[in-house]
């Protein structure tokens, strides 16, 4: 589908992504240095990061992805909704509050200061490594899309802009404190999905439950060339045909948060506990209603019929902007998803690069002491990520970006959720364990992927199109196996 | 007011000027009989990986030394009295305030004269406080030579330091209460989510019964994602009512 450029949506797009750069330095600043204390006030910043782990965490695939695939697949989208939150209760209950007790700000710093075999170390950077590529992949690709109708540029030539952008920010500055930009993207992600809720109720005349239920009791739903009852759409099977696929899937959310390693981060960056806490509730609370709006904006887009003509399923929630709401709030609701992918990019290719210097550069080969050759080298590593995700995202050009997320999120569960559970609660773990076990989830998640019917359109070796329900069990019973075969080595005694 | 001696306030952080800073306010506590104040501000800057060794190389941080740790050792060893204070927030504001209030005479600061784009997003917290300031400000200016003086002190520092020993707290924390009351909440979560996966895995259909305006699979999703949300609220309010119970924390 060509599309024309647009001035005024043109327009408005730079002035919100740099209004949002701009804000995010002064507030980064003022922190820092306001004169009077309380501006700052003591008291919000559980606030301000809880907003920012929402603002990390509905990256474009949230607000795009999700959106496009209830558009198209109805509950098989849903699906991810659900299980995108419940990722949350996992890390709030059960990882984050112990990993902060053993006062280790990065996942590779935790099982580092367990194990001391240096190869733990490495093989948790690669991970974290993968993670972010895998993860930089659908960021790619949203921005890729959103540049395509707002702009009339092509995908590929947006994706190299997002990239390039980036990777300007970070090798020249590398210092907006992303912690800011995540809060206010975070803010105005809220905002848009509020305000494209409200237009679609509005318009549609119907209440949320009607709304629902119109879809529900609907004998004839449009998705292309294909017309489904309201029974199909509202239930399981769209997407995953093999029901075994809507398990994997479950399984590879719950656990895929708390393997993240820039969420992981951001639960140190503030000083107590209860601050650390309390901003988990905060994004808990933001994620969740984020996540119930998708559901309108969603059922939305198929109903004012963006979904009849299958173009790209990423743009289904800005093109029911720019259907009900014009031009103009079509390049608002446009601009925050970019700000968003930018600030998402930003910040993982800042973490993924940061980890890379402090683990592999400082702690295994052993340069410690300059610190601006420590900071060089992440800056070459963050231009490397950066290039690295520009390729990737020009080649995965025509998935959905959800999907894609879903991906990351099973291998980030298979390699590290293993690890981790089993150096918080089993003794007898030991760090050989560890290694092959992240080794394996890792590999095995991203061969499983590669051998899906997502790659090869016929005849797949693997039927299934996310691996976690087989490589994240495997995880485990690799590392257990392993750890009870393997001597148990010196941990460093409790004095 | 009874006040007894000339008081100087030193915040540190760390960095080489804030080292030689120390060094300064030191001399200076000397002379005149003095008192040092050690103040360090945990700021709320807060970033993650590369980030903070951006921000450590601009503010010459590098050392990773304990700013209020070398500041004792030095006061300690020429026999100068020191109090030693921790604030938390706005680095600037922290410091006028302390100021205020431990009646300082005099802030000795370094300055690290930020170059380029990072003193854009770090600011100048000397200028702040000179502006800000109930009292006098000395802000210590560098020369190469004591620049490399201070290093080096830093230095010799930092290798006496012993690493700190690993913590191995988590085994405690498993067996306070709180922690017991998120593992029961999350057990219920994961129990209810895994029969909603299996439902939704082997039984399609039974999602697509309607009642009451929508489907059975509607209001499960929906009553998982209120779930989360009420069961974080709720042991929120819960771990804050046990911490303010015993004394805060």
């Amino acid at each position: 589908m060509a599309y024309e450029f647009r001035p005024v949506a043109f327009g408005l797009f730079v002035i919100i992504v740099f209004a949002t750069l701009a804000i995010s330095i002064y507030a980064s600043r003022r922190v820092r240095t306001a004169g009077h204390f309380y501006v700052a006030g003591g008291g919000v910043k559980w606030f301000v990061n809880g907003i920012a782990f929402a603002g990390d965490y509905l990256s474009a695939a949230s607000f795009l992805g999700v959106a496009g695939l209830i558009a198209f697949f109805g509950y098989d989208g849903f699906m991810y909704a659900i299980g995108f939150l419940a990722g949350w209760i996992v890390a709030l209950f059960l990882i984050a509050e112990p990993l902060r007790k053993i006062g280790k700000y990065t996942f590779g710093d935790a099982l580092a200061s367990k194990f001391k075999d240096k190869r733990v170390r490495l093989m948790a950077s690669i991970s974290a490594l993968i993670v972010s590529v895998f993860y930089l992949i659908p960021q790619m690709v949203g921005a890729g899309s959103i540049v395509e109708p707002l702009i009339g540029l092509d995908y590929t030539t947006g994706v190299v802009l997002v990239g390039l952008i980036v990777v300007l920010i970070v090798a020249t500055a590398g210092m907006v404190s992303t912690t800011w930009v995540q809060f206010i993207k975070g803010f105005l992600l809220l905002f848009a999905a509020l305000a494209l809720t409200i237009v679609v109720l509005g318009a549609s005349g119907l209440g949320p439950i009607e709304f629902i239920g119109h879809f529900v009791s609907s004998g004839s739903i449009q998705v292309g060339s294909h017309t489904y009852t309201g029974t199909q759409f509202m239930a399981p099977g769209l997407k995953y045909t093999n029901p075994w696929d809507f398990a994997s899937l479950a399984l590879g959310l719950i656990l895929g948060t708390a393997a993240l390693p820039h969420i992981l981060i951001r639960y140190y960056t503030v000083p107590k506990p209860s601050d650390a806490r309390k901003s988990t509730v905060v994004a808990i609370v933001a994620i969740g209603a984020f996540y119930v709006m998708t559901l309108f904006l969603g059922l939305g887009a198929n109903f004012y019929g963006i979904t009849q003509q299958t173009t790209n399923q990423n743009l289904a929630a800005p093109l029911l902007a720019l259907s009900q709401g014009g031009e103009i709030f079509f390049a608002v609701i446009s601009s925050i998803a970019f700000a968003t992918i930018l600030g998402t990019v930003s910040g993982l290719v800042m973490a993924a690069s940061g980890a890379i210097a402090h683990d592999i550069y400082t702690e295994i080969l052993g340069k410690k002491g300059d610190d601006r050759k420590t900071l060089r080298v992440s800056k070459v590593t963050a231009v490397a990520v950066g290039l690295i995700a520009i390729v990737l995202g020009i080649v995965m050009k025509d998935q959905n970006v959800a999907f894609l997320v879903g991906l990351a999120f099973a291998i980030a569960a298979s390699a590290n959720i293993p690890a981790l559970i089993c150096m918080l609660f089993w003794k007898r773990t030991t760090g050989m364990g560890i290694v092959i076990g992240i080794a394996t989830g890792l590999a095995l998640s991203i061969l499983l992927i590669l051998i899906s019917p997502t790659f090869m359109t016929k005849g797949a070796i693997f039927p299934l199109t996310n691996p976690g329900i087989v490589s994240i069990p495997v995880g485990f019973l690799v590392t257990i196996g392993v750890s009870l075969a393997t001597k148990q080595e010196e941990t460093p005694s409790n004095h | 007011m009874v006040r007894n001696g000339y008081r100087i306030l030193l915040p540190t952080d760390g960095s080489y000027p804030a080292i030689a800073a120390t060094v300064r306010a030191m001399e200076m506590a000397k002379d005149r009989n003095g008192k040092v104040v050690i103040l360090r501000v945990a700021e709320q800057v807060i970033g993650a990986g590369m980030e903070r060794i951006a921000e450590d190389s601009a503010l010459m941080r590098t050392a990773g030394i304990d700013g209020i740790a070398y500041a004792k050792e030095i006061m300690s060893k020429n026999n100068v009295p020191f109090d030693v204070v921790l604030r938390e927030g706005a680095v600037v504001g922290e410091i006028v305030r302390t100021a205020a209030e431990s009646e300082a005479d005099i802030i000795v600061m370094g300055s690290s004269t930020i170059k380029g784009l990072p003193g854009l997003y770090l600011g100048s917290v000397s200028r702040g406080v000179i502006k800000e300031a109930p009292c006098d400000v000395v802000v210590v200016k560098l020369t190469e030579q004591e620049m490399h003086r201070a290093v080096e002190m830093a230095l010799q520092f930092a290798i006496g330091q012993k690493a700190p020993t690993p913590i191995n707290g988590a085994a405690e924390l498993f067996k306070t209460r709180q922690f017991k009351v998120g593992l029961g909440l999350f057990t219920v979560y994961v129990v209810g989510y895994a029969i909603f996966t299996i439902v939704g895995t082997f039984s399609k259909l039974s999602f697509a019964g309607a009642f009451g305006g929508m489907n059975v699979g509607v209001y499960s999703g929906i009553i998982l994602i209120i779930t989360a949300i009420v069961m974080a609220v709720g042991f929120n309010w819960y771990a804050g009512k046990k911490e303010r119970g015993s004394g805060g924390g």
